[in-house]
């Protein structure tokens, strides 16, 4: 029994979360509120996947946000100034994406350069990047088949319009679980996944081994840039309209969902099951919180204290361990 | 017990597999050829990737290490995958076939056992091992020798008590410990405090 509370204690969260937030505003658990946390969480959701895998190697990816503003700018550019078809400049941006991950693979794993200076370095340049090519101005008027991923509208009657739907469930949150679901099984069915966890748990052992342990790292950033631009798409298509100003900070609460999932920053632990579960419990706070009219400065405040604890618990269990 | 020919020592007491081979290839005239036929078996079969037979520098028995120390914590969670995977492990390095060798092959078996115990070993020194927080925070002399000892269990004593295949297993956890106890002071007591928590 205590196995059980000690395995799946996140969950345990995530219901007692529910349960408070539900007690002090009904509204809260309302099928309505229920569909917009599922579009709030899927980019957050897909952009934590490639970031599961970095930290799994002890590694972290800071760029992701800057991806995102790029991907979004990139792609509404090509959209709008470039006359390009929608899907087509969803591929070249979601390259480009992938792209900035394998940059970044190359400075950790070839140039040597520490994972957490080589990706602040990415974030400034392509931050940077989105504000060259917008000039700082937003980039609307695309077309409006766009909204397929996320967008969402009521019609007179009140009733869900169908664009960015399935039935009632949004296309963005069938995207994130389908993303999870690969990324389950690239963790639990796949030999990468078994890399990953060996390249985090004794790098050394696993090159002596003859996994390709540099190789492995330009595939994992460039998987992390890769979900980063999806997420990227996603946000484009809920926002409709790209701004460069767009995902400031947000790798730090992708990083929260991951690291409060169970993904040790030592790396070599972590389970995608957790990831979800931390996905979700950052997407109901935010949502909580909103509801319950806190202010957006009390959030920061508030999703910054839950990121200390959940790397304090990772840090202290793992002291614990040796005394 | 487990006493292996004098002239062998040099071979299992190196750790970089092409000069083991230039060692064994160099004693080949002054051993028995039912001794060397067998350790360079072992030696070829370790150093072999099954599927990619062609591929260089491999240490697949260390491999199969790694991936054991990934098994015990999931141990529970998803028994049928990971049974399957401990049985397809345990045929490769040779401890399924344990009880039909002979004295002298199991003590040689011991052996490699041992040099892999310690090459697995050789990496928990590396400046990285055990470090925290992104790699940042590097571990103390302690805290490697605490997760060294968490691994070895993990791969032997652990996995063969939570399989039930203590008996079955005793030959690799004996060789897996031995090299364990000779590796650190601390080990020893870590060792025993590992058992008792899981």
């Amino acid at each position: 029994m205590a196995r059980f509370f000690k395995q799946n204690a996140i969950w345990l969260v995530f219901i007692l979360e529910i349960a408070i937030f539900a007690y002090f505003n009904p509204r809260f658990v309302s099928l309505g509120n229920i569909i917009n946390i599922s579009r709030q969480v899927s980019y957050y959701g897909i952009a934590s996947i490639g970031m599961t895998f970095v930290i799994l190697i002890a590694g972290i990816d800071l760029s992701i946000g800057s991806i995102i503003a790029l991907v979004n700018v990139v792609c509404a550019y090509l959209m709008v100034n470039a006359g390009m078809n929608m899907w087509l400049a969803v591929i070249v941006s979601l390259i480009m994406a992938t792209l900035i991950g394998v940059l970044n693979g190359w400075m950790v794993a070839t140039i040597g350069i520490p994972a957490l200076i080589a990706t602040f370095a990415s974030q400034t340049i392509f931050r940077g990047c989105s504000y060259l090519l917008s000039g700082g101005l937003p980039i609307a008027g695309f077309t409006p088949d766009f909204g397929i991923f996320a967008r969402w509208t009521l019609d007179r009657w009140g009733i869900f319009e169908s664009m960015g739907f399935v039935g009632l469930i949004p296309i963005c949150a069938i995207l994130m679980v389908i993303c999870f679901v690969i990324g389950s099984f690239i963790l639990n069915k796949s030999y990468f996944g078994r890399y990953f966890y060996a390249i985090g748990g004794n790098e050394e052992a696993s090159e002596l081994s003859g996994i390709r342990v540099n190789r492995m790292k330009y595939l994992i950033y460039a998987l992390s840039g890769f979900f980063a631009g999806l997420a990227g798409v996603v946000l484009l298509s809920r926002s409709g309209s790209a701004q460069s100003t767009a995902a400031v900070g947000f790798e730090f609460e992708v990083i929260t969902c991951v690291v409060l999932g169970g993904v040790s920053v030592s790396g070599g632990i972590g389970r995608m099951s957790g990831v979800i579960a931390g996905v979700l419990i950052i997407g109901s706070l935010t949502n909580g919180m909103i509801l319950m009219d806190v202010s957006e400065y009390t959030q920061m405040v508030v999703k910054g204290v839950v990121l200390a604890v959940a790397v304090g618990i990772d840090c202290m269990s793992k002291k614990r361990q040796t005394v | 017990m487990h006493e292996i020919d004098e002239r062998l020592a040099a071979y299992y007491n190196e750790l970089e597999p092409s000069k083991r081979l230039n060692i064994l290839e160099d004693l080949r005239e002054n051993l028995q050829p039912e001794v060397y036929e067998f350790a360079r078996e072992i030696y070829s079969q370790r150093h072999t990737d099954p599927k990619h037979p062609n591929k260089p520098n491999i240490d697949w028995w260390l491999w199969r290490c790694v991936c054991l120390t990934m098994i015990f914590p999931r141990r529970r969670i998803f028994k049928k995958f990971t049974s399957r995977e401990l049985n397809a492990i345990l045929r490769e390095v040779h401890v399924e076939d344990c009880d039909s060798y002979n004295d002298s092959q199991k003590a040689l078996l011991f052996h490699e056992y041992r040099n892999l115990a310690r090459r697995y070993l050789s990496t928990c020194r590396a400046d990285g091992y055990a470090s925290a927080f992104l790699g940042l925070k590097k571990a103390t002399p302690e805290e490697k020798v605490y997760k060294a000892c968490e691994e070895i269990y993990f791969m032997s004593s652990g996995i063969a008590k939570a399989a039930g295949f203590e008996a079955k297993m005793s030959l690799w956890c004996e060789a897996f410990r031995d090299e364990l106890m000779d590796y650190d002071p601390l080990c020893r007591e870590f060792f025993e405090r590992i058992s008792v928590k899981y």
